[in-house]
C-alpha cells in the first residue's frame, strides 16, 4: 500500500511530502477511485477533513461547488453566523442555494418543503428531534443552542420527507441525519440527506421493519460462518440478533458515543457496499466473544445479559492528528479536543453511575478534560455494565482502535462476501432492496439507480423476500428446543405466529385490492406465454422460424402481464 | 457452585407510544436516577433488579421496547415470554393515552394468556401540562381490567409501587398458586406462563444492578 501510515501526532506537518488527508481525499474523489478512499477509510481518524468532499461524492451529490470553493463551513459552525439562513429552514424562504447538479432540480427545490404537504410521521420527528444532540456535539452545553440545533434538524428531516413522502421516518433516522448535519457544509445536508435516504436507507423506510429483520437473519449467518462454535452460544440465547438492530438501523450512529468516531464510521461504510455495516456489525459482536461466552454461563439472565452486553458498542478509541485532519476549522477543533480529552477513567465512573441505561450524563463526559492530557479520542460511555459480574465491572476498560476494527471489517468482507452462497443475500433480498446485487462493482457503492426509482422502491414486495417455510420454522424455534424468549412457550403459540407471519407476506405480495384485476391480468399473461410456447411442443424437430416465434410470442405474454401487473402496482400506491 | 441469589424470576415488559417515559421509569426503577437527557429506545433494551417481596428475593428481568409502531415486528417477540406487563402513556399526551387500545389489543394478540398488565400514566407531575385525569386513567383500567396507577419517574412517584404491585400480582398468580406453596386464592388463574419460572435456578448469577 503506498498510504501513508499513520504516524504519531508529534510528527505530523504540512511538510510537502506529507499531504494533509484533505488533500488526499480530494485527489482520490476526483480521481474517481474508490479503492483509494476505501484505505484512507481505515486510517486514524479516517477522512478527517475530506469528508465534505467525500460523502457527497460517495452519495452521489455533484461535487463542483465544493470542489470550486476554498473554504467551507461545517453546518455546527455556519450556525453561529447570523448571516448564514440554512438552506432548509422551514419558517423562512431560504436564500436560493444552487446545488449543481442539473438534474437535481427536485434538490434545489427542498427549500420550498415548508409548501410541501405534510408527512404523516412529522409528530414522530417532532418527539426525536426534541431528545436529539445529547451526546454531541459538545461546543456548548446551553440549552438554547441546543434547541437551536433540534430546530434545524427537524426541518432537515422534515424537507426529505416532504420532499420525497413513499419514506417512511424510523427512530434513530433522525441520529444518522445529525451525523450529516453536523459534518457537511449547509449547502450539502439537505441533497446528501436525500441521497443517503433513498440509496442506503430505504429498506428502513418503507412501512414495515420486515427489511431489517432480514439483514438481521444475514448477520446470525455471518457471524455463524466467520465463528460457527460462538455463532452456536449466541443462536441459543434469541434466536435473531435483535441486539443488532441499533446499529444497523442507524448505521451506528444512535449509539456511538462521540462525533469523530461516527464520522470515521461513516468515512468507512460510505465508501463501502449498503450491505457493509453487517460485516461491521460482526467484527464488533466477534470483538465481545469472550465477554459473551462468560455471560453465556448465566443461566437465567444469559439472554438478557448477552442482548444488552451486544446492544452496547466496545469503548473505541480512534487516534487522530488534529493539525492534520481538523487543523483548518478552529471552531470543530476545539470541540474535538474537549472530546478527544474526556478521560477514559472518568468515563467509566461516569458508566457505573448510569449502570447501562441508555442515557447520558449531560456534559459530564466532557468536563473532564483537564484530568487527562492523553489526545485520543476515546469515550468509553457507550460500554455498560448493565448489571455485569462484579468482575466486570473492576475490569480495567480497554480501549479498542476503531481501525482494528474496521480493518477486520474490510477483510472479512473478502474472506466472506455477500456473494457467498452460504449467506443467501440473495435470496433474502429483491431488486427493490439495497443489498440487492447489481452488475457492476461501483454500482454497489455509488448509488446506481435514479432518486425517483429508488424512491419507487420504498417499501416495495421486492424489498425482502419471503421465507421458505424451513427458514420460518427455524426462525421461530420450532425446530428449536428454546423459543425466542422464555420457556414458557406453548406450541400453539408458534403455530398462531407463523400462521400471521405467512399471512403478512401473503398479503403483502397480493394486495387486497387489486387482487381480481391483477389475477386476470396475469392470467391473460401467463396463457400468452403458454400460446407462445405451445408451438415448440408440437413441434420438437424444428428449429428456426419456431424457435424463433414462441420465444417471440413468450416474451410478448411477460411483457403484457409485467406491464398490466407493474399498472396495477402503481395504482395501489395511488 | 454459589447459592442462587433470589428465589424467583419475573420477566416484565414496557410497552407505549414513543417518548411516554417508559425508558425513563425503568432507570427510575432500577438504578434510582432520572435524567433530561434521554436519547430514543431502538429496538429493545434489558434491565435487571432484584427486589424483595414477603420475605422472598424476587429478580425482576424488564425489557424495554421502542415506542414507535414500527418496532412491534420486533418488539412483539417479546411479549411471548413477559408474565407482566406495563403499560405506560404520557398524563400530557392525549394521543399517547388513546394509543392504550392499541396497545392492550397488541398484547392480547401477543402475549401468554392471562399475563398481568398494569396501566401507567406517567409525566404525572407535570401538572400545568396534564390532559389526561387520573380518573380518566382509572376508567380506562377498568375497562380493560388492569390496575392503574400514574407515577412520575422525574420526581419518583409511584414507581416502586408500580412495579411492586404488578411483581405481587403475578407472584399470587404464578408462585403463590403453586400446589407446593399455595396459600393464594388466585389459584384459577394460573396462566400459560408458569413454566418459566425458573425457581431457584441453580446458576442463577449474582443479585441485581441496583
Amino acid at each position: 500500500m503506498t498510504l501513508e501510515s499513520s504516524p504519531p501526532s508529534s510528527s505530523r506537518s504540512n511538510s510537502p511530502e506529507h499531504k494533509s488527508r484533505e488533500e488526499l481525499v480530494k485527489e482520490a474523489v476526483l480521481a474517481d477511485d474508490i479503492i483509494r478512499l476505501q484505505e484512507l477509510s481505515m486510517l486514524p481518524g479516517g477522512f478527517g477533513n475530506g469528508r465534505k468532499y467525500a460523502w457527497p461524492y460517495l452519495l452521489g451529490c455533484s461535487l463542483s461547488d465544493v470542489l470550486e470553493s476554498s473554504f467551507m463551513t461545517s453546518s455546527l459552525e455556519s450556525l453561529s453566523r447570523s448571516d448564514i439562513i440554512p438552506p432548509w429552514r422551514l419558517e423562512s424562504p431560504p436564500k436560493s442555494v444552487d446545488v449543481s447538479e442539473p438534474e437535481e432540480e427536485k434538490s434545489t427545490s427542498l427549500k420550498s418543503s415548508a409548501d410541501l404537504p405534510s408527512h404523516p410521521d412529522e409528530h414522530q420527528v417532532q418527539l426525536d428531534t426534541n431528545r436529539s444532540f445529547i451526546l454531541y456535539p459538545v461546543v456548548s452545553s446551553s440549552v438554547k443552542h441546543r434547541k437551536l440545533l433540534q430546530v434545524d434538524l427537524h426541518d432537515i428531516i422534515l424537507g426529505v420527507l416532504r420532499k420525497r413522502p413513499k419514506l417512511r421516518y424510523f427512530q434513530g433516522y433522525h441520529d444518522i441525519i445529525t451525523v450529516l448535519f453536523l459534518t457537511l457544509p449547509p449547502e450539502y445536508v439537505l441533497p446528501c440527506a436525500e441521497k443517503i435516504s433513498l440509496h442506503r436507507l430505504r429498506d428502513a423506510m418503507g412501512n414495515g421493519l420486515e427489511p431489517l429483520v432480514g439483514q438481521l437473519r444475514i448477520l446470525k449467518r455471518l457471524v455463524k460462518i466467520a465463528d460457527p462454535a460462538y455463532g452456536e452460544v449466541l443462536a441459543k440465547n434469541g434466536n435473531l440478533p435483535y441486539y443488532a438492530l441499533s446499529n444497523l438501523l442507524t448505521l451506528f450512529s444512535h449509539d456511538m458515543p462521540t462525533l469523530p468516531l461516527i464520522q470515521h464510521v461513516f468515512d468507512w461504510l460510505l465508501c463501502r457496499e449498503p450491505a457493509a455495516s453487517i460485516w461491521l456489525e460482526t467484527v464488533i459482536i466477534i470483538s465481545k466473544k469472550d465477554e459473551i461466552l462468560k455471560l453465556a454461563q448465566e443461566g437465567d439472565d444469559a439472554m438478557g445479559l448477552i442482548h444488552a452486553a451486544l446492544t452496547t458498542l466496545p469503548p473505541l478509541s480512534d487516534e487522530v492528528c488534529d493539525t492534520e485532519l481538523f487543523g483548518i476549522f478552529p471552531t470543530s477543533d476545539t470541540s474535538l479536543e474537549k472530546v478527544g480529552k474526556a478521560s477514559p477513567k472518568a468515563v467509566e465512573t461516569e458508566v457505573r453511575q448510569d449502570d447501562g441505561a441508555k442515557v447520558v450524563q449531560e456534559d459530564q463526559s466532557f468536563t473532564k478534560e483537564e484530568e487527562s492530557s492523553e489526545h485520543v479520542v476515546k469515550d468509553a460511555s457507550s460500554e455498560s455494565s448493565r448489571e455485569l459480574p462484579g468482575a466486570y465491572k473492576e475490569k480495567e476498560i480497554v480501549s479498542v482502535p476503531l481501525c482494528d476494527l474496521l480493518r477486520q471489517a474490510s477483510d472479512l468482507l473478502v474472506q466472506y462476501p455477500p456473494s457467498l452462497p452460504e449467506l443467501r443475500v440473495s435470496q433474502t433480498f429483491g431488486f427493490e432492496s439495497i443489498l440487492h446485487k447489481r452488475d457492476i462493482d461501483t454500482s454497489f457503492i455509488l448509488p446506481a439507480l435514479d432518486d425517483d426509482i429508488a424512491e419507487s422502491f420504498v417499501g416495495g414486495d421486492e424489498v425482502i423476500l419471503p421465507l421458505s417455510q424451513e427458514e420460518q420454522d427455524e426462525e421461530l424455534g420450532i425446530t428449536k428446543e428454546k423459543p425466542m424468549i422464555g420457556k414458557d412457550e406453548k406450541p400453539r403459540r408458534n403455530e398462531k405466529l407463523t400462521k400471521e407471519h405467512k399471512k403478512t407476506f401473503i398479503q403483502r405480495l397480493i394486495p387486497r385490492r387489486q387482487v381480481v384485476i391483477a389475477s386476470t391480468v396475469l392470467l391473460i399473461g401467463v396463457a400468452v406465454a403458454v400460446y407462445g410456447l405451445h408451438p415448440n411442443y408440437r413441434n420438437p424437430g424444428r428449429g428456426g422460424n419456431g424457435i424463433f416465434m414462441s420465444e417471440h410470442f413468450r416474451w410478448f405474454g411477460a411483457s403484457v402481464a409485467s406491464l398490466f401487473g407493474t399498472a396495477a402496482k402503481f395504482g395501489i400506491m395511488q | 457452585m454459589p447459592p442462587p441469589h433470589y428465589d424467583f424470576l419475573i420477566k416484565l415488559l414496557l410497552i407505549g407510544d414513543s417518548g411516554v417515559g417508559k425508558s425513563c421509569l425503568l432507570l427510575r426503577f432500577c438504578d434510582d436516577a432520572w435524567t433530561p437527557s434521554f436519547i430514543t429506545t431502538i429496538g429493545i433494551d434489558f434491565k435487571i433488579r432484584t427486589i424483595e417481596l414477603d420475605g422472598k428475593r424476587i429478580k425482576l428481568q424488564i425489557w424495554d421496547t421502542a415506542g414507535q409502531e414500527r418496532f412491534k415486528t420486533i418488539t412483539t417477540a417479546y411479549y411471548r415470554g413477559a408474565m407482566g406487563i406495563l403499560l405506560v402513556y404520557d398524563v400530557t399526551d392525549e394521543r399517547s393515552f388513546n394509543n392504550i387500545r392499541t396497545w392492550h389489543a397488541n398484547i392480547e394478540q401477543h402475549a401468554s394468556e392471562g399475563v398481568n398488565k398494569i396501566l401507567i400514566g406517567n409525566k404525572s407531575d407535570w401538572v400545568e401540562k396534564k390532559v389526561i385525569s387520573e380518573d380518566q386513567g382509572k376508567e380506562l383500567a377498568n375497562e380493560l381490567g388492569v390496575r392503574f396507577m400514574e407515577t412520575s419517574a422525574k420526581v419518583n412517584e409511584g414507581v416502586e409501587e408500580a412495579f411492586f404491585t404488578l411483581a405481587r400480582d403475578i407472584k399470587a398468580r404464578l408462585i403463590d398458586s403453586q400446589p407446593e406453596v399455595s396459600t393464594s386464592a388466585n389459584n384459577a388463574a394460573q396462566g400459560s406462563s408458569g413454566g418459566g419460572l425458573n425457581v431457584n435456578s441453580a446458576n442463577a448469577q449474582p443479585s441485581g444492578c441496583c
